[in-house]
């Protein structure tokens, strides 16, 4: 059991989600999911941040039947020590897949934007002693940097306003030009940005009164939603169409236009200040894997944490240019989609059906 | 191990510091800034590349350098230039471009390319065609303020409170990329040993075929955008009649009459008399504001009318007519085009007469 010590309040369970969904997606997640749904596809932000919404709906009412309340209990719980065991690694590695994917993308854009001579390496030995800093303790110091991953960004919006004067709602008109087919297809590809979220399965024995915190679970879902629907809505009244193919980061590309008289570029202070956003998504995957083996396997925490921080090192350094990210970035995308969205239901269900039977057999 | 921790950790970030120190730096003292470039077709499919970069002698006080040479590409002719310089030439700092007509007439895309893919470029870099040689009508532009600023603030306030309708670098690529309309730009000349902003220079996708003198330019700026501050000028044989301090609103409706579109663009504006020489302009202003509507929308269905014929569409008439029909076809539009019904109806509001009655 999680000691109270070391339980955070339910509020800050809104800063844990909406910090885990927004990361480097939301830098150029408009020219992706605009495949099939066109000029439309803002919508389909709509249709992800719902679908999200009955995923959390799903967890919690998993998470609240077991009093250690997390995945590795479930999958031990469905499945048996060996299978769940099995399972539980999956998804540590899923976990720790996406801590490289978000890591090598931030890195990628600081490469391309920034500085096109940085040494991944080097650059990682900077970073690491941060992320083992903050996941090798208590999860206290992992909120604390969700928390400020939310606050301290948040007036990036207010600079999205300098792109509205190039805005053109010819651009999105007509509105419900493609079929609810393409708009749902689209929002297949939405999903990915908001994946974060599913290391609520892990951190959830650590809320205080977890089984009440469910709405500030969707608070913070409601918040990242609005977030992505606003930001998408922006770059399609800016750019057309068919400018969006050509773009990588339609976000970054957005801040291409701001003249500030003390500032020649604003990207490089908005790339900078987004670290804040990215580092709440590095940390909270790789505590969520280090907690997991831990709680699989008994390893002392700490150990894990170190271990991990230097596969994250190898991983990232492998991982090069513009492919290598792009397919990374595919390859994650598909299987937190299966994860999500086929994973979940059935391990909800097969839950389900065990309990009952539990419930009848002991009674 | 809390000490074996500490000490991992600066290991690590000094490495760190230490190894990425060697990065290329860029020192202000060390780099010289392109303020403005030009490119000028040359023999043999190369290019005659123009960079102009202040140097910076005491406050106040600027004196450019003019690197030029001629390559096949835009960053071969870097290099060139750069073995001219004696610091190396980075491009942050552009303000303005100059692509010479005849380039124009073969197409710019691919000049233009390597500015909106470059991140040290802004988006606000303004374009420009030049009449004759881009090199010459940079050599003869002459200002304290160096060329860069010079150009910047002569293409700013014509569209600021000129004839200029708002045009940049990221206005003329999304135009350029768009399936819909066509880009234009503004188009610079030598007159009297002076740079003269003389015309804006239109395009069929990223080639140059007609141009607009810059005199005539308000019908086009006020039918592509609102004008905050925009002039009229009309004459006939009893008065000329100056209107200054113009707002304008305009917007494009879209009919379908027996599946064709039928475009109606509604421009409303307001302004203010500053030159009128005729009689009692306060008792006629009612006349002259029909005066003036007849005029401009005679002008303007002109203008369209030129449009259609050259197939150009600066306007994005089509992502009007697009993004107001469901059935949208492009082939259709394409064949309707040039013979499309496109009406101008003109609402013009005179608000003061100036100091005169």
């Amino acid at each position: 059991m999680v000691s109270i010590k070391d339980k955070v309040q339910q509020l800050m369970v809104l800063f844990l989600i909406a910090a885990s969904q927004i990361g480097v997606g939301v830098l150029g997640f408009q020219s992706i999911i605009n495949k099939y749904a066109g000029h439309d596809a803002w919508m389909s932000v709509i249709v992800a941040g719902v679908s999200v919404s009955v995923i959390i709906w799903l967890m919690y009412k998993m998470l609240q039947h077991d009093e250690k309340g997390d995945i590795v209990a479930i999958h031990q719980f469905t499945f048996g020590k060996w299978l769940g065991g099995l399972f539980s690694i999956i998804v540590t590695l899923y976990f720790l897949l996406m801590t490289v994917v978000v890591l090598r993308t931030y890195i990628e854009i600081i490469q391309v934007w920034m500085f096109p001579h940085l040494k991944v390496w080097a650059f990682l030995l900077l970073l690491l002693p941060l992320v083992y800093y903050t996941i090798s303790d208590q999860f206290r110091t992992v909120v604390g940097v969700c928390f400020l991953g939310v606050v301290y960004p948040a007036f990036l919006i207010f600079v999205l306003v300098f792109p509205l004067q190039y805005a053109d709602i010819t651009h999105i008109l007509p509105i419900m030009d493609h079929s609810f087919k393409e708009i749902i297809q689209s929002s297949s590809l939405a999903i990915l940005d908001f994946m974060g979220f599913s290391t609520l399965l892990v951190f959830y024995p650590f809320i205080r009164e977890a089984k009440q915190s469910q709405k500030y679970a969707q608070y913070g879902n409601l918040y990242s939603t609005l977030l992505y629907v606003t930001i998408c809505l922006i770059a399609y009244v800016y750019y057309n169409q068919s400018e969006l193919e050509e773009v990588i980061w339609a976000t970054l590309g957005l801040w291409k236009i701001i003249e500030m008289p003390f500032m020649e570029r604003f990207e490089y202070f908005g790339i900078a200040t987004l670290f804040f956003s990215i580092l709440p998504n590095v940390v909270l995957y790789m505590w969520s894997s280090v907690r997991m083996l831990n709680r699989t396997f008994g390893f002392e925490h700490k150990k894990v944490a170190a271990f991990l921080s230097a596969v994250l090192f190898i991983a990232c350094v492998i991982f090069r240019g513009r492919e290598g990210v792009n397919i990374l970035n595919d390859v994650t995308g598909r299987i937190g989609l299966i994860f999500l969205f086929i994973y979940i239901p059935v391990l909800f269900v097969i839950h389900f059906i065990r309990r009952k039977v539990q419930k009848n057999g002991s009674s | 191990m809390v000490l074996l921790k500490y000490i991992l950790f600066f290991v690590f970030v000094i490495s760190s510091l230490l190894f990425n120190f060697t990065m290329p730096t860029k020192v202000i003292d060390q780099i010289q800034m392109i303020t403005v470039v030009g490119y000028d077709p040359a023999e043999r499919d190369h290019i005659r590349g123009t960079v102009v970069t202040p140097v910076f002698l005491q406050p106040g006080e600027v004196e450019d350098f003019i690197y030029t040479d001629t390559a096949a590409t835009v960053y071969e002719n870097r290099v060139q230039l750069n073995a001219k310089a004696t610091e190396q030439l980075l491009n942050g700092k552009i303000k303005a471009a100059f692509y010479n007509q005849e380039l124009a007439e073969q197409g710019i895309e691919n000049f233009i390319e390597y500015l909106s893919r470059d991140p040290s470029i802004g988006g606000a870099v303004y374009l420009a065609v030049t009449e004759g040689s881009a090199l010459e009508l940079i050599n003869t532009a002459q200002s304290s303020k160096g060329r860069g600023i010079y150009f910047n603030d002569l293409i700013n306030h014509n569209i600021q409170h000129g004839n200029l309708p708002h045009i940049n670098l990221k206005e003329f690529e999304s135009s350029l990329q768009s399936d819909t309309c066509d880009p234009f730009l503004p188009m610079f000349g030598l007159s009297g040993g002076r740079v003269e902003l003389q015309s804006i220079a239109f395009f069929d996708d990223d080639q140059y075929v007609d141009k607009l003198p810059i005199e005539n330019a308000d019908i086009f700026k006020i039918l592509y955008q609102n004008v905050n501050d925009g002039q009229y000028q009309y004459k006939n044989d009893t008065y000329n009649v100056s209107v200054e301090n113009i707002e304008s609103a305009k917007n494009v409706k879209v009919d379908q009459k027996n599946g064709n579109p039928e475009v109606r663009i509604n421009v409303r504006f307001r302004g203010v008399i500053r030159e009128f020489t005729g009689e009692r302009a306060t008792d006629r202003k009612a006349e002259i504001e029909r005066v003036i509507e007849q005029d401009f929308k005679q002008k303007a269905e002109d203008l369209i009318n030129r449009f259609q014929e050259l197939d150009i569409d600066p306007l994005d008439i089509e992502g009007h007519v697009k993004s107001s029909n469901r059935n949208y076809d492009k082939e259709q539009f394409k064949a309707a085009y040039p013979e499309m019904s496109i009406n101008v109806n003109t609402n013009v509001k005179l608000t003061e007469t100036g100091t005169r009655r």
